[in-house]
């Protein structure tokens, strides 16, 4: 795997279209994911995601080893970053808004087993977290979503947000409390993810 | 979007983020296992770290959202971002250089300019016309003073360079008061309105123009040379 991982980089570094495509379909899903934890619009997360698989293209060159997903994630958290940015410098484009117009077009991958109430359950507590994520300064929001989301350690996430590795465990702890205070004061989560719930914090 | 909370956790920044460390495995040995001592008699501790752990593992079972497109590059995306770039990688460190030489240059013309105005405000102190205007008079009376003030060894090599221009100099500096220097400053300066000027100044004005200097070519060529490698990348893109 890393060997073809590696031969598709040397391919891209070279030119080849067709081999750096193959890269994209292996990371596509999870730099778009973080975009749209990042972005919350399925449209500009899309956009952004073309984007970083452009800038990706233009700068394979640049590559000089290490681990590829840190390096599409760092370019995606810079171009989260920009788009965060320019909505700032025009604040009629509401983070929190654009959850509610894409609920329909946002679609979760699948189990095939699932019943329609686990579907609408799971469906509520995406845009429970994702109002929830919105609410985060951008610092602590990357921070949990590169950790709680992508899985990441601490080590790749310093790497990728270029900060220390002190500050990345200060901003995930922030993060995950202050998102807790926020599903748990809006009673977002649907009732059997609720935090208040004895049942529930003490498993 | 939503209310602000209002069951804020009251416990220490610290705790909570030796909380989260401990949750992802974090912490070392020691810190383990102090947390876990004040874990087994702290319930407000033991509560805080179920809610951030359940907090963390909401997050973790959330599914991939499924891309509503594929991302795969054509040759069109890529070539219309090329036509985009103003200048490729390799020319960009060249614009640099070539900044530096504008600079080179412009300060070059300036100290250019600056040093012939002087020779030339010298040229015609030196050859002042038989009665000339009070401010002008006080030129003459100056610039000899500033020579004066030159150590030995700046003008004994001067003198070698140009021994019949600075003899006067000389005698001027080794004069024993300044009475007898002002007056033989005076006297240069007459002698010098008087006689033929000195080989030096003649050497200066009577030099014939030179062609352009060689680092104004240089920097000429070089932007030729980057406005063509522009255009033939750009033609390339189109």
């Amino acid at each position: 795997m890393a060997n073809e991982e590696q031969r598709l980089i040397s391919a891209a570094q070279a030119g080849d279209l067709d081999a750096f495509n193959q890269i994209v379909r292996l990371y596509e899903t999870r730099v778009y994911n973080l975009c749209y934890r990042m972005l919350g619009d399925v449209d500009t997360a899309a956009d952004t995601t073309q984007e970083v698989f452009i800038a990706a293209f233009r700068n394979i060159r640049n590559f000089r080893g290490g681990l590829l997903k840190s390096w599409l994630l760092r370019i995606a958290t810079n171009a989260c970053y920009d788009v965060l940015r320019a909505r700032q410098r025009r604040p009629s484009v509401s983070l929190n808004s654009s959850d509610d117009e894409d609920e329909g077009g946002r679609t979760d991958v699948a189990d095939p087993g699932e019943s329609l109430d686990d579907v609408v359950i799971r469906q509520e507590l995406s845009a429970a977290i994702q109002h929830g994520l919105a609410a985060l300064p951008e610092d602590q929001r990357i921070v949990i979503v590169l950790s709680d989301i992508q899985g990441l350690t601490y080590e790749e996430i310093a790497q990728i947000t270029g900060v220390q590795l002190g500050t990345v465990k200060s901003r995930l702890s922030r993060a995950r409390a202050k998102l807790r205070d926020i599903l748990r004061a809006g009673e977002l989560l649907p009732l059997k993810f609720r935090l208040d719930d004895e049942s529930n914090t003490a498993r | 979007m939503t209310t602000s909370p209002t069951s804020q956790s009251e416990l220490p920044e610290r705790d909570r983020e030796l909380l989260s460390a401990y949750i992802d495995n974090q912490l070392t040995l020691a810190e383990r296992a102090t947390l876990e001592r004040r874990l087994a008699g702290d319930p407000t501790l033991r509560r805080e770290l179920a809610e951030l752990r359940a907090t963390r593992d909401l997050l973790r079972d959330q599914p991939w959202v499924a891309p509503p497109r594929s991302f795969t590059l054509t040759p069109e995306m890529v070539s219309a971002r090329r036509r985009a770039f103003t200048l490729p990688a390799w020319l960009q460190p060249l614009s640099g250089l070539v900044a530096l030489v504008v600079v080179m240059l412009i300060g070059w013309q300036v100290i250019g300019l600056s040093t012939r105005s002087t020779l030339d405000n010298q040229s015609q102190a030196m050859a002042a016309p038989t009665n000339p205007p009070a401010a002008a008079a006080a030129v003459p009376l100056e610039e000899p003073t500033v020579t004066a003030d030159l150590p030995m060894a700046a003008v004994a090599e001067s003198a070698q360079r140009n021994p019949s221009a600075t003899g006067e100099s000389i005698e001027a500096l080794t004069a024993p008061s300044n009475g007898e220097h002002a007056s033989n400053l005076s006297a240069t300066g007459a002698g010098g309105q008087a006689g033929p000027p000195p080989e030096a100044q003649r050497q200066t004005t009577d030099s014939p123009p030179t062609g352009p200097p060689l680092p104004l070519v240089i920097g000429l060529v070089l932007l030729l040379a980057i406005a063509a490698g522009i255009w033939w990348m750009r033609r390339n893109a189109e």
